[in-house]
């Protein structure tokens, strides 16, 4: 058969295959499906911030009956302005899966039995009282600010050691040491208002189209009003954000820092950057010699002839991007009458020089002065509801503690002893196992250095997020001696094997408080029973930690000898592990206000839980005024919106590492990634998120309308590469690196496109699991494993004959 | 007849978005990725930018479509036009009808046909007016206008590939569509029977074009709530 | 040489029907595949682009065609013909 000829007939397979796809609706036409409907009338509303994302968008729940029946957007929320997406439209669905999670199950000869919820308590407190150095948690930014506080305290405060983690650590672990490593403390400076001033919006990596949706109309619905944004997207891909992009540069994966470094080199070479506000508020830096996240301190003659070899030829010879766009995004940060917002998420901090490249966009603002002002602000977002609120803030991390304290520090560790009223030295100074060791410890056997047994994850699915899940999560389950403990709403791929799984509620089944991407803390109350047996996480770790006290774990006593949990109303303790009086006082109030004591030190200051019932979120820090009242802040470090700024600094960076109130300028060269496609493995594998589904989509997929928009993994492919590899839109392949393979569909000119030798697959589907595929070096300081680049190969599936 | 060959425009106008996005673009990026061994060749190409959008999708005959959607919008019945007398059983019709698209009543309603969607245009080509397309009614915005349109609305197909089945079922209950408004006496103005949240045009479903059964009998009049009052508990509002 | 492999949605009255196949059968240039209901794939050979571009609006406005969806569009032999 001639090239022709089989062309020809691939291109009828391909409109054949087409063809038997419904798509406008004239021929087979889906079934209509007949919904149930509940009433009109009647319905109670009231705000809860959605269940998804970091955005942090407030929704109106409306409840009828006992049952969600509604959502809307929240008019008065500010970050939403009454709008949502579409997983925010149908979050209330994702209460109501047929296959929640309704008993505690504890596996017995194997298989998964149920029992009741004092065993499934006993079981666990047991196994802990008995080795409580080999014992770990591990969470997530889904975890509400009270669970993540009451697991922090359980761990640090109880049992003495540091072994506690949450997925965050997968998700924007980069993101905190470029903070720190710049500025010297965690978290944003600008907000959501930046979106609604900048003259110019640069995506780094990142598709805000999908993942940020409500953040991405914040911009371009100005364009409909008429204003003039232009929205420069930078990526590896092209993707809905591109489509709307003014500008779509497409440059080599991991070479992000040469593209920052040739904007810093332009600005200056050519002396536009900004002289004065470098003078006043900023210093040079550079990676010292031991590798430290501080790196050493550099000249400006220095800092210049680092970045002299980053000529925008060179620059294209790295990345990609043509010399002339390096000018062009130069001449951008160049001008001062232009406010540019820098966006990034997933693609600066999944990646092995997370941290390096996080510094290196926070220091192109700075050196071009594009910072402070409403509208010029480099933002890092985040995934997850309360990745900032509870993992961030609260410091669910092997290393932290509350409030951006750390373990390391001995006035650190006495300032939390003190007001946990536990005696000194309580809190150990070694710092735990980050995720990816922790799961390394608890997948090797024991006599083998795998000092981790027992672990109990909530809110998340370790078991299909993690990287090279072969290596790190599946060994466990074949080792006798390990024990996982899961609580959870749904079945999922973590569940699947676990030797306890233990039903959540989920949501608004409980009362929360989460904390989003523009430092806004935002609270809900329970609004419907969850179902069965199924209770609040936050339940299930005070009652472990009673029944630790019972069974005379010492840590469990407070210096006075009380329940280190001691819930308090009207002055008379409150039997909170029994659950039948744990609604009689509102636990989350009570770790919160507790909680909040400890954000002072780095003026993260919190409001008290009271003030948070009436807000659609505050932005701390919240500092009260003289008439009473709590005031939030908007952009941090800026005089006259930040109240630790002093009078007459304009900036001033109060929590600076060099003490001198200035914030670092790195550099950091571009360098080669850990695994880069070769011969055997051609492609680069990038892997991701889509807009229908959320994570792992454990709850998302349970959503009618948005697993029919999506019901399945793919592998996005360029057509060029498709017709290469002789391979149909929709046909399966198989899809391969050195650590596991995979068949997939391709989807060609998808929802992206990738340029050839270069592929894409989400990671929301836990019948095609990619993360079984993908890589688990990290970056050197955040220890975040790199999920956007390894190298792979494809091939088409063997003719069954 | 006429009908017949404003289908065929808009057919053309479809399938004339689509091939010269196919073909332009195609050509782009082929003669890059064939005259060059390394995968990353030098990219320096705008992305189609979103202001240009428009044109750049239409290609050269932009004005035929321009046309294609005037003459569809003409056929439209006018402000003044008689309207045909509407039954009960029209109303429940398009009631159902809009159920099977939403999740609840006042859920942003999925996307019925396939969507190519990378921009605004595409769907506003024919969902900024609202329009009789081939017999199928593509309703105005009932709000006001947002660009990212698949941030709401989703479509209802997903990528190519063997069918799976979905992981489990969902026993939402979701609010009714509502009925009919309340009316003080026999022929006072209805009050607005469901919420107004992202409704803000009512010309969306009861204007000129809209079905037989909620169409209003006299879409000249255009403060609509003037006269029908919403409900402050439908809206959720305190 | 460009090939373009599309989709067909054929008006649901017989007679309109029939007469729309033939003429598209007629038609050296497309090549007709197996009906799915009301939708026929098929794909079509032309010498430039435009042609095909030229092509497509053409067969719909076969009377009997009701839509003409553009699947993909293979260029791979059409190397330097620009």
């Amino acid at each position: 058969m001639d090239r022709r000829a089989f062309l020809k007939q691939s291109a009828m397979a391909a409109a054949t295959m087409a063809a038997a796809r419904a798509s406008f609706g004239q021929a087979a036409a889906p079934p209509k499906p007949t919904l149930p409907l509940a009433p009109a009338n009647g319905v109670k509303w009231d705000k809860a911030p959605c269940r998804f994302c970091g955005t942090g968008c407030h929704v109106q729940v409306g409840v009828l009956a006992g049952k969600i029946v509604a959502i809307q957007g929240d008019p008065k929320a500010e970050v939403n302005r009454g709008l949502l997406c579409v997983k925010g439209y149908h979050v209330g669905l994702a209460l109501y899966g047929k296959d929640r999670l309704t008993r505690p199950l504890l596996k017995k000869n194997g298989v998964q039995t149920p029992i009741s919820w004092a065993e499934a308590i006993d079981v666990i407190a047991k196994r802990v009282a008995a080795d409580p150095a080999t014992f770990a948690i591990y969470g997530s930014g889904q975890w509400t600010i009270p669970e993540g506080y009451a697991a922090l305290k359980l761990i640090k405060g109880g049992l003495g050691h540091n072994q506690i983690e949450a997925n965050a650590r997968l998700c924007m672990a980069s993101a905190v040491t470029g903070f720190l490593a710049t500025y010297g403390v965690d978290e944003p400076a600008g907000c959501y208002d930046d979106l609604d001033r900048c003259d110019v919006l640069i995506t780094w990596g990142n598709n805000p189209a999908e993942m940020h949706p409500i953040l991405f109309s914040r911009v371009i619905d100005r364009r409909s009003r008429g204003e003039k944004v232009t929205l420069i997207d930078i990526n590896t891909r092209r993707t809905r954000t591109s489509a709307f992009a003014d500008r779509s540069l497409l440059f080599k994966p991991n070479t992000d820092l040469a593209i920052a470094n040739g904007i810093a080199h332009l600005l200056v070479e050519r002396g536009t950057f900004d002289k004065d506000f470098v003078d006043k508020h900023c210093a040079f830096r550079a990676p010292d010699d031991k590798k430290t996240l501080q790196g050493k301190a550099i000249s400006f003659d220095d800092y210049k002839r680092m970045l002299a070899e980053y000529t925008p030829a060179n620059v294209e010879k790295m990345s990609g991007v043509a010399a002339k766009d390096i000018v062009y995004l130069a001449e951008l940060f160049g001008r001062r009458d232009l406010r540019i917002t820098s966006l990034w998420c997933m693609g600066m901090n999944q990646h092995t020089r997370g941290t390096a490249i996080n510094s290196l966009v926070h220091g192109v603002h700075l050196l071009s002065g594009h910072f402070g002002k409403p509208g010029d602000a480099p933002t890092s977002l985040t995934g997850q509801p309360s990745a900032c609120g509870t993992v961030r803030e609260v410091g669910t991390l092997c290393h932290a503690l509350p409030g951006g304290l750390v373990v390391a520090k001995a006035e650190d560790r006495a300032e939390v002893e003190h007001v946990w009223n536990v005696p000194p030295g309580r809190i150990s100074a070694k710092v735990g196992y980050h995720t990816v060791e922790m799961f390394r410890r608890f997948s090797t056997p024991s006599d083998k250095g795998g000092d981790i047994k027992t672990l109990w994850v909530q809110t998340t699915n370790p078991g299909q997020s993690l990287p090279n899940v072969h290596e790190l999560f599946e060994p466990s389950r074949k080792l006798a001696d390990k024990f996982l403990i899961v609580s959870d709403v749904y079945p999922t791929a973590t569940t699947k094997d676990a030797d306890l799984v233990l039903p959540s509620s989920l949501w608004v089944e409980k009362n929360g408080v989460f904390g989003n991407s523009e430092r806004r803390t935002q609270q809900w109350f329970k609004m419907v029973e969850p179902p069965g047996e199924a209770r609040p996480d936050v339940w299930q770790l005070l009652a472990v930690a009673r029944r630790l006290y019972e069974l005379g774990v010492p840590g469990l006593k407070d210096k006075d000898g009380a329940y280190l949990f001691d819930v308090k109303k009207d002055g008379k303790s409150v039997p909170v592990w029994d659950f039948a009086h744990f609604f009689d006082v509102n636990v989350d109030e009570a770790l919160f206000d507790e909680y909040r004591k400890l954000t002072k030190h780095h003026k993260k200051d919190l409001a008290p839980y009271a003030e948070y019932t009436r807000a659609r979120g505050l932005r701390w820090p919240v500092v009260e005024q003289p008439d009473g009242s709590w005031k939030e802040t908007r952009f941090r470090f800026t005089e006259g919106e930040d109240p630790y700024v002093a009078k007459g600094k304009g900036v001033q960076f109060y929590q600076s590492v060099t003490k001198d109130d200035r914030a670092q300028i790195w550099f950091n060269p571009q360098e080669a990634p850990p695994e880069s496609p070769d011969a055997d493995y051609p492609f680069w594998l990038c892997t991701g998120r889509v807009l229908e589904h959320w994570h792992t989509g454990t709850m998302t997929m349970r959503i009618p309308q948005l697993a029919r928009a999506m019901p399945h993994a793919y592998v996005e492919m360029s057509r060029e590469d498709a017709s290469r590899l002789g391979v149909q839109d929709g046909e399966e392949v198989v899809l391969e690196t050195r650590r596991g393979k995979i068949e997939l569909p391709v989807w060609i000119d998808g929802r992206g496109s990738p340029p050839p030798g270069s592929l894409f697959v989400p990671f929301f589907d836990e019948r095609l699991l990619i993360n079984e595929l993908t890589l688990h070096e990290h970056d050197p300081f955040s220890k975040q494993p790199d999920y956007k680049k390894c190298a792979a190969r494809v091939r088409k599936k063997a003719k069954a004959s | 007849m006429i009908e017949r060959r404003v289908a065929h425009i808009l057919v053309v106008l479809a399938v004339g978005v689509g091939a010269a996005g196919f073909f332009t673009g195609l050509s782009q990026e082929r003669k890059r990725s064939s005259r060059e061994a390394q995968p990353y060749p030098v990219t320096s190409a705008p992305a189609p930018g979103y202001r240009d959008l428009r044109d750049m999708r239409r290609g050269p005959n932009a004005h035929l479509y321009e046309t294609a959607f005037d003459a569809l919008e003409a056929k439209l019945p006018g402000l003044t036009d008689e309207v045909p007398p509407q039954t009960e059983a029209q109303r429940a019709a398009v009631l159902e009808d809009r159920a099977t698209r939403r999740a609840y009543d006042g859920a942003p309603p999925t996307i019925p046909h396939a969507v190519v969607a990378s921009g605004a245009f595409e769907c506003l080509g024919c969902h900024a007016r609202g329009l009789v397309v081939a017999g199928k009614r593509a309703p105005r915005m009932s709000h006001e206008r947002h660009d990212n349109c698949t941030q709401c609305h989703a479509p209802s197909s997903g990528p190519p590939g063997p069918p799976r089945e979905p992981l489990a079922g969902n026993t939402f209950v979701g609010r009714a569509s509502p009925t009919v408004g309340e009316r003080a006496w026999p022929g006072a103005p209805p009050t607005i029977p469901h919420s107004t949240r992202m409704r803000s045009d009512c010309g969306s479903c009861h204007g000129v074009g809209g079905s037989l059964g909620v169409r209003s009998t006299h879409p000249w009049r255009q403060s609509c709530t003037q006269c029908h009052a919403p409900s402050a508990e439908l809206d959720g509002r305190p | 040489m460009p090939i373009a492999s599309v989709v067909i949605t054929l008006d649901a009255r017989a007679t309109l029907h029939d007469a729309a196949l033939a003429a598209l059968r007629d038609d050296e240039r497309v090549e007709v595949g197996n009906r799915v209901g009301a939708r026929v794939p098929a794909v079509l050979e032309t010498r430039t682009a435009d042609e095909g571009e030229a092509l497509v609006r053409e067969i719909a406005s076969v009377p009997g065609v009701l839509l003409v969806e553009l699947v993909g569009v293979d260029r791979s032999l059409d190397e330097g013909d620009a």
